[in-house]
């Protein structure tokens, strides 16, 4: 028996979670662009229609953009006492509506996190996460999830596999919604990334529940609903938490008796990533790196979007007598990633450092861990300020006739 | 191929050809048709990659304080007239030496799809500064605005908005700063080789991405662009995360203007705001 769900109950399904004080994390529209949330409440959940991709990966729910791992404080008698957080308090959470290519980030994150030690902060968090996927029903241009070796409707890291059912409206495929606007369902719809001054200039600046605006109205300038409207989904567990998941809320599933036919975006491959690694073994010298890195900006907005980057940073912010030790996201990009105490710096120049970036990614996580660190989602060359275009790169190498033997460059 | 794009791309053949400079930086075509990135190059055979068109949104200024450009010796770089007045920041504050930077203007009605907004209220179409004006015919730059640009509706909603409004306005939207320091990195006049974020005896600044960092980073990071500032919008751009960076720059700009008298980046023989304490004047807030 397969069963289905209607977008009216998934948002259902939310409000029941979120009653029983599960932490519900979905798409939500925030001055014009999509990003995962912990829901305030129903209304503000987007539908799969209304989305590519939102803006940054989900990751933060795993593993947190600042988080405490540590407080200390010294008492009277100059005694340190340490004080661990809490980690069996955290909330359960189920995230409702994520894209296959950030489910597959977790079993990629899980190898890194759990290697020689495994990281109770994100664990912790793994293990009362469920995680409810929407395959797919369109892509954008920017999208390369094929090329890497997912798939649109990819299993990987999902507990809960949803696909659009067929409706006859025939609207899957591509949007041609590439520079930065990936949760519009038009090139109208949505606000720019690139701009967000204009959403004030229509007087939204001022309502400092913004938020809950939005979401009364999700379809907001234009909104980006696409000519199919909310949809029903095909609903597949593949998890014990995914049965467990359908099984406690069986009322809001109605029960076909065939599969139906689904609305899974076809997405061509535009590089053989098998040969990325046999180029980057010999090429740690080459004049591309160069080329390719001299515009690149040392910033992080492709690290911090990306669902695999995973690099942090510990600092103690406190004084003498109490303070606490926090776990930053950091990246590889950074000029002082990895500036000795010294002074001397490894890594000194931008090419070195991008070179990292991709070889970590392509070379060295696939020969540690047997996984690609990338997971073809396409928010590194969305958010990078100079158009930096891993896609590009990856395409470039896998092209490139000059086999394993490196270049030298002069 | 239009004929600007040909213009420029002789012009730059020329000057590299010539070895009037090392280095060009401009525009390339990318993979998608409304994207452009920047191209940085040393070789006259490359100049037919350069192109320029309505969404050459990046700032190329920021490339002029790299070491490897610096390095080679004088780069042409291509800019707009937004970017011209960082360009003109950059002299001023002695990051570059006149003689070692060709500016090639490239007059601009507005970039952007939609047109950005910040390009509605722009008065440096024609790009002031120039060593050259592409297309050639184009008119000489207009005298600046009497009216600053930054004084514009966004900065007045927020002035009149309460304290405790504009609290409420800037935790939610400095909530989503994920400390990537793109801003930092796209922005010209953060040229700085360690930031006052990245001193750390003592950290002066959280680089923590908590409310209490991420105000003190975004308060300082606008503290530094006051009078400084050209209103480019790169920052804001760079964002990933869709912070309303200009907000503040173009606050800050509006109080220098008006204590001041002064906007940046219109004028290289000009004394920026913040260096012109004068310790004879009346001064009240004199140490003492």
């Amino acid at each position: 028996m397969a069963q289905v769900i209607t977008q009216e109950n998934l948002v259902q399904l939310a409000g029941k979670l979120l009653a029983a004080g599960k932490r519900v994390i979905a798409p939500v529209r925030i001055d014009g662009q999509v990003c995962y949330q912990a829901l305030f409440f129903t209304g503000e959940m987007l539908p799969e229609s209304e989305y590519v991709l939102p803006r940054a990966s989900f990751k933060e729910f795993f593993f947190p953009r600042t988080e405490c791992v540590l407080r200390y404080q010294y008492d009277e008698k100059n005694q340190a006492r340490l004080e661990e957080p809490a980690l069996d308090s955290l909330p359960e959470q189920v995230i409702l509506g994520c894209r296959p290519c950030d489910a597959a980030s977790l079993p990629i994150l899980d190898q890194v996190f759990g290697w020689d030690y495994k990281d109770p902060f994100y664990f912790k968090r793994r293990e009362k996460t469920t995680v409810v996927t929407i395959a797919c029903s369109r892509h954008d241009e920017q999208c390369y999830c094929t090329s890497i070796g997912y798939a649109p409707d990819h299993k990987a890291g999902s507990d809960v596999l949803l696909k659009r059912i067929a409706d006859g409206s025939g609207n899957a495929g591509i949007l041609p919604a590439p520079d930065g606007r990936r949760d519009a369902g038009h090139p109208n719809g949505g606000q720019d990334a690139r701009g967000p001054g204009k959403n004030l200039a229509s007087g939204e600046g001022t309502d400092t529940n913004l938020r809950s605006k939005l979401a009364v109205c999700p379809g907001l300038s234009n909104g980006g609903q696409d000519a199919r409207g909310p949809g029903k989904y095909l609903a597949e567990a593949l998890t014990e938490k995914g049965q467990a998941l359908l099984a406690a809320h069986k009322n809001l599933f109605e029960e076909a008796p065939a599969a139906p036919a689904v609305q899974v975006t076809k997405l061509e491959a535009a590089f053989d990533v098998e040969k990325v690694k046999p180029w980057l073994d010999g090429h740690f010298e080459d004049a591309m790196w160069l080329e390719i890195a001299s515009k690149c900006l040392g910033c992080g907005a492709c690290a911090f979007g990306c669902p695999t980057c995973h690099c942090f940073d510990i600092v103690d912010e406190g004084d003498l007598k109490s303070g606490r030790r926090l776990k930053n996201w950091d990246t590889c990009s950074s000029c002082l990633f990895t500036v000795h105490g010294s002074g001397h710096n490894p890594r000194a120049s931008q090419e070195q450092r991008y070179r990292q970036r991709v070889l970590h990614k392509f070379k060295y996580y696939l020969e540690k861990f047997k996984l690609r660190a990338c997971t073809g989602c396409g928010r590194c060359s969305v958010r990078c300020p100079v158009g930096l275009d891993l896609h590009e790169v990856l395409r470039t190498i896998a092209g490139r006739s000059d086999g394993p033997s490196g270049t030298v460059r002069n | 191929m239009p004929e600007v794009v040909e213009e420029l791309r002789a012009l730059a053949r020329d000057l590299l050809a010539k070895g009037t400079v090392k280095t060009v930086i401009g525009y390339k075509a990318e993979r998608l048709a409304n994207r452009v990135s920047p191209l940085i190059i040393t070789s006259p055979d490359r100049a037919g990659e350069l192109v320029w068109n309505k969404y050459c949104l990046n700032n190329l200024a920021v490339y002029l304080t790299r070491g490897e450009v610096m390095r080679r010796g004088p780069a042409a770089v291509v800019v707009k007239g937004c970017d011209a007045r960082a360009v003109c920041g950059l002299l001023q504050e002695g990051q570059i030496a006149r003689q070692n930077v060709v500016i090639i203007g490239m007059v601009c009605e507005g970039v952007g799809e939609p047109l950005l907004e910040m390009c509605k209220s722009c008065d440096v179409h024609v790009p002031r500064l120039a060593d050259y004006i592409i297309p050639k015919e184009a008119q000489k730059p207009a005298e600046a605005a009497k009216t600053p640009a930054e004084a514009d509706a966004e900065v007045a909603r927020l002035e009149a908005l309460t304290p405790e409004e504009r609290w409420k306005f800037w935790r939610e939207k400095l909530e989503r700063c994920i400390k990537c320091y793109a801003c930092r990195q796209a922005c010209p006049l953060c040229y700085c080789k360690r930031c006052v974020v990245e001193k750390n005896q003592p950290q002066w600044i959280s680089t923590s991405a908590h409310a209490a960092g991420n105000f003190a980073w975004n308060a300082i990071r606008a503290m530094h662009l006051a009078g400084r500032c050209g209103a480019c919008g790169a920052c804001e751009r760079a964002c990933p995360q869709g912070i309303p960076l200009m907000l503040l720059n173009k606050k800050m700009a509006k109080e220098v203007a008006l204590h001041f008298n002064y906007r940046a980046g219109y004028d290289p023989a000009a004394t920026p705001a913040l260096r012109t304490f004068d310790a004879r004047g009346d001064n009240d807030e004199l140490f003492r």
